[in-house]
């Protein structure tokens, strides 16, 4: 009788164990059934959110950017940005992209570790966190609609596709 | 296989000679013990929220794929003081399990902790650039704990041999679900 009850539990955590560790596998790797995947390998930046007007200055750039893919040990940067439109374009740099940041709003879920911007990096964020970089770009942009792209250095063009948005200078 | 070696094997197939299951308890418990002892001991910046080293904001890199785990991490991160007291708690909770563990003291307990820990930095699964770095940790972790708990592991070669020689089997408490679970 003793055995028996020792059987049953064996059963019921093995069932949970094996289950645990397949699904949270399948979950975090897809290491079942597949297709395989590491979200901690390439970093992704996303831009949540974009606005743009037009000022004295020149215009005005509101862009929400987060880190949604990569390692945590460092974060993701972008050290150079495309405005353009069907015929115009524009590159900023990271050094364009440091000097004309004039405010970092931290989500206010990012703790010690900040996002920023620097001459050599661009934007850099962190793995989770996301920041509201204004910009103040000293340049006019016509009415219309234009594309924004983030360049992450070494990564491929199918991440490249995803770190766009669009914003509309009326 | 003669007679009597299959009587000593029907005899024997289901015993585990408890003191075969210590470099588990050692390897559990020390992996716990480890985390706790960096946080709150060895470098307490990484419990202070205004140090750069605050482990804080560790959690902030669990979030893009944490799940149905991002709301609670999420709560969790823009309650500083929330956050602070969670990871002091869960610091001294592992330098309490890894140790008890390591020396066998109210051993199921303790390893019942641990499993809860594993299982609860699921969030954290999904992160490893060069390989599946947090999944298998907190698989081995997970199957370890499960497997310390069974076994009781601490009656032999730790401190629960003199616990469970003068009380027997002792429970959290006398009511449904705790009873299950044993101290050592």
């Amino acid at each position: 009788m003793e055995m028996e009850r020792v059987t049953i539990i064996g059963i019921i955590f093995a069932i949970l164990v094996v289950g645990w560790i397949l699904a949270t596998g399948q979950w975090a790797y897809g290491n079942v059934v597949g297709p395989l995947v590491n979200y901690s390998k390439i970093p992704q930046l996303k831009i949540t959110y974009v606005n743009a007007y037009e000022n004295a200055k020149g215009t005005y750039l509101i862009l929400n950017i987060t880190d949604c893919d990569g390692p945590d040990a460092y974060p993701a940067s972008a050290p150079m940005m495309e405005i353009y439109n069907s015929t115009w374009h524009v590159f900023l740099y990271s050094y364009n992209i440091s000097n004309d940041t004039v405010k970092v709003i931290q989500a206010p879920w990012n703790e010690n570790k900040k996002d920023y911007t620097n001459w050599y990096s661009g934007f850099v964020v962190v793995l989770g966190s996301e920041a509201q970089f204004q910009l103040q770009l000293p340049f006019h942009l016509s009415p219309g609609t234009y594309y924004i792209q983030l360049y992450t250095p070494a990564v491929s063009s199918k991440v490249l596709a995803k770190q766009t948005a669009t914003f509309t200078i009326s | 296989m003669s007679g009597k070696q299959l009587e000593e094997f029907k005899r024997t197939e289901k015993m585990t000679r408890m003191e075969y299951l210590f470099p588990v308890r050692f390897a559990v418990g020390w992996m716990f013990l480890d985390g706790g002892l960096r946080k709150a001991v060895l470098k307490p910046a990484k419990l202070n929220p205004n140090s750069a080293s605050f482990v804080g904001g560790k959690l902030v890199n669990f979030l893009p794929h944490a799940g149905p785990f991002k709301g609670l991490l999420l709560m969790t991160l823009e309650n500083r003081s929330l956050d602070v007291t969670f990871l002091t708690v869960f610091s001294y909770i592992e330098i309490i399990a890894g140790l008890f563990i390591i020396i066998g003291l109210l051993t199921r307990l303790a390893a019942f902790g641990a499993l809860v820990m594993s299982v609860g930095f699921a969030p954290a699964y999904w992160l490893g650039s060069t390989c599946e770095d947090e999944w298998q940790i907190g698989a081995l972790l997970t199957a370890g704990s499960v497997m310390l708990m069974l076994t009781a592991a601490g009656r032999v070669w730790g401190l629960d041999y003199f616990l469970y020689k003068k009380l027997g089997d002792r429970p959290i408490a006398n009511v449904p679900i705790l009873k299950w679970i044993k101290l050592w």
